[in-house]
């Protein structure tokens, strides 16, 4: 197989969900054929940049993320997508050279205390992954105290709040005055749920409210953008 | 969901007059139609009740050639008596995947002989939840009879893996609790026997009711989210696809919804007054 023909089969398993030879597929169709995983390995052996890859990888997400928000995809469609870079991440990392600045960053999450909501959340971890982001998923019903504490162990560039309900979305104000008040001030802090809005990420003085998954990238992107 | 389809039985009047009459076109279209709308296996049936033995047996020979040159959909030979479905084996010569339908637990010297027939091609067989006395109204006691067949098909060299259960149904119209009894053997048996499978007919459960295309399909995806792995049915009827999409869906056997979307984007869920 020549080099282009690897990097356009590859971007094509990412955009169909193919994630190896045991998966359908979008169209089922695919069973039998080299997935995301097998490819990601052709491609290494053939001596394509790792760079490279990983800009297979993001333009085939974009791609992604046009059909999702035109209604041709559902979530699911769009997370099997995701689920195939997240996968290929894991391969991909180590071959990628230290110091190249691959990495988009690294995003801690959880689900703050009294709320035991997971699934919204969980999503947006499937998405950065996909996004190519180090995620640090703390769980649920998670005191801001341990929020703060693991803000100092790993030193993340962003930090996501989520709470599906208006009761516990009350909770977040306090989070993130106690990461300020840790002194972390440069840590961007998103916030997400079905009761939140960039009126009440204002009022907390959060950076950003993200309304789902995809807009959630877009924000950071924004952030990065700015930065 | 493993789809049988049901259409070749000549306990249907059309099926009938064309095996008598040997009306090979009528045949080809209810396989291919079948096949067509995503059966699995088709099911060849060729008791007309009016013939002999020997007749009977020719007739399912005949079924047989035709699914072949038909349709490269595996196959089930349909009948209640050894001689007939030992002289299809024959016939078939292992030319495409096949099974046996069916026994029951009555285990009589015939349905011993059937189990013998499937051990020595080991091909898989079709077990009804009932024995002489009928079918049970009770979880229990069709569990009991599955236990009892699954004891003897061991014995005879037939493994857990090759045998169908089909847990049967009996009409909510006289008993309202029937659907249930059915989802919770579904259930037990699956628990009791992990590598055997389950399959199902659909239309006793709605018998002397109305709007029966919606009682068998809400049957049948609910059947699907108890474990159930195949249904003998129709598929070329809208209603039956739609629920062992949405059965195969909220039962946890479609990931990333795909067969569901797949199926949307087919148009299985668009409204319109057609059957099929």
């Amino acid at each position: 197989m020549s080099r282009k023909e690897t990097v356009r089969d590859l971007e094509h398993s990412i955009i169909m969900g193919h994630i190896d030879s045991d998966d359908e597929g979008y169209d089922g169709m695919m069973e039998g054929t080299p997935g995301t995983m097998e490819l990601v390995e052709t491609a290494l052996e053939e001596g394509i940049d790792p760079q490279d890859i990983l800009t297979v990888f993001n333009e085939a997400m974009d791609q992604v993320g046009v059909k999702f928000e035109s209604g041709e995809y559902l979530l699911p469609d769009m997370l099997a997508s995701a689920e195939c870079v997240g996968e290929a991440m894991e391969i991909l990392e180590p071959k990628l050279a230290a110091g190249s600045g691959t990495g988009k960053g690294k995003f801690l999450i959880a689900t703050v205390k009294g709320d035991l909501h997971d699934i919204g959340k969980n999503i947006v971890i499937t998405m950065l992954k996909g996004a190519g982001y180090q995620v640090k998923d703390l769980g649920i019903d998670v005191p801001a105290d341990d929020i703060v504490a693991a803000v100092r162990e790993y030193q993340p560039d962003y930090v996501g709040l989520s709470a599906l309900l208006t009761t516990t979305m009350i909770e977040m104000e306090h989070v993130v005055k106690k990461i300020r008040e840790a002194g972390f001030n440069g840590v961007k802090i998103f916030i997400g749920g079905a009761p939140t809005s960039e009126e009440f990420a204002r009022k907390i003085g959060a950076d950003k409210h993200c309304r789902d998954a995809m807009d959630t990238i877009e924000k950071i992107e924004e952030t990065r953008d700015v930065s | 969901m493993i789809i049988i389809g049901e259409r070749v039985n000549a306990t249907r009047k059309m099926i009938k007059s064309a095996v008598e009459q040997k009306n090979r076109d009528v045949i080809i279209s209810e396989i291919t139609l079948q096949d067509r709308y995503g059966a699995d296996f088709i099911d060849l049936n060729a008791g007309t009740g009016s013939g002999t033995v020997q007749q009977e047996q020719d007739d399912l020979r005949w079924l047989i050639d035709i699914a072949l040159a038909c349709t490269d959909k595996h196959l089930v030979l349909d009948a209640a008596s050894p001689e007939i479905l030992s002289s299809a084996a024959e016939h078939l010569e292992n030319r495409r995947p096949w099974m046996l339908n069916s026994i029951n637990g009555e285990l009589s010297a015939a349905e011993l002989e059937i189990i013998d027939l499937a051990a020595s091609f080991q091909v898989p067989l079709i077990a009804l939840a009932m024995d002489s006395d009928g079918i049970p109204a009770t979880v229990e006691k069709r569990l009991a009879i599955c236990e009892t067949i699954m004891q003897e098909c061991g014995f005879r060299g037939l493994g857990e893996e090759k045998v169908f259960f089909d847990p049967l149904v009996l009409p909510i119209s006289t008993d309202h609790t029937q659907a249930m009894v059915t989802f919770r053997t579904i259930a037990k048996i699956k628990e009791r026997f992990p590598k055997a499978n389950t399959t199902l007919g659909l239309s006793n459960v709605s018998h002397g009711l109305k709007k029966r295309a919606l009682v068998n399909g809400s049957f049948l995806t609910t059947a699907a989210c108890f474990g159930l792995d195949s249904a003998i049915c129709d598929p070329s009827r809208k209603s039956i696809r739609r629920a062992i999409v949405t059965g195969d869906l909220l039962g946890g056997r479609d990931r990333f919804c795909r067969k569901f979307s797949r199926s949307l984007r087919q148009g299985l869920f668009d409204e319109e007054n057609k059957k099929s």
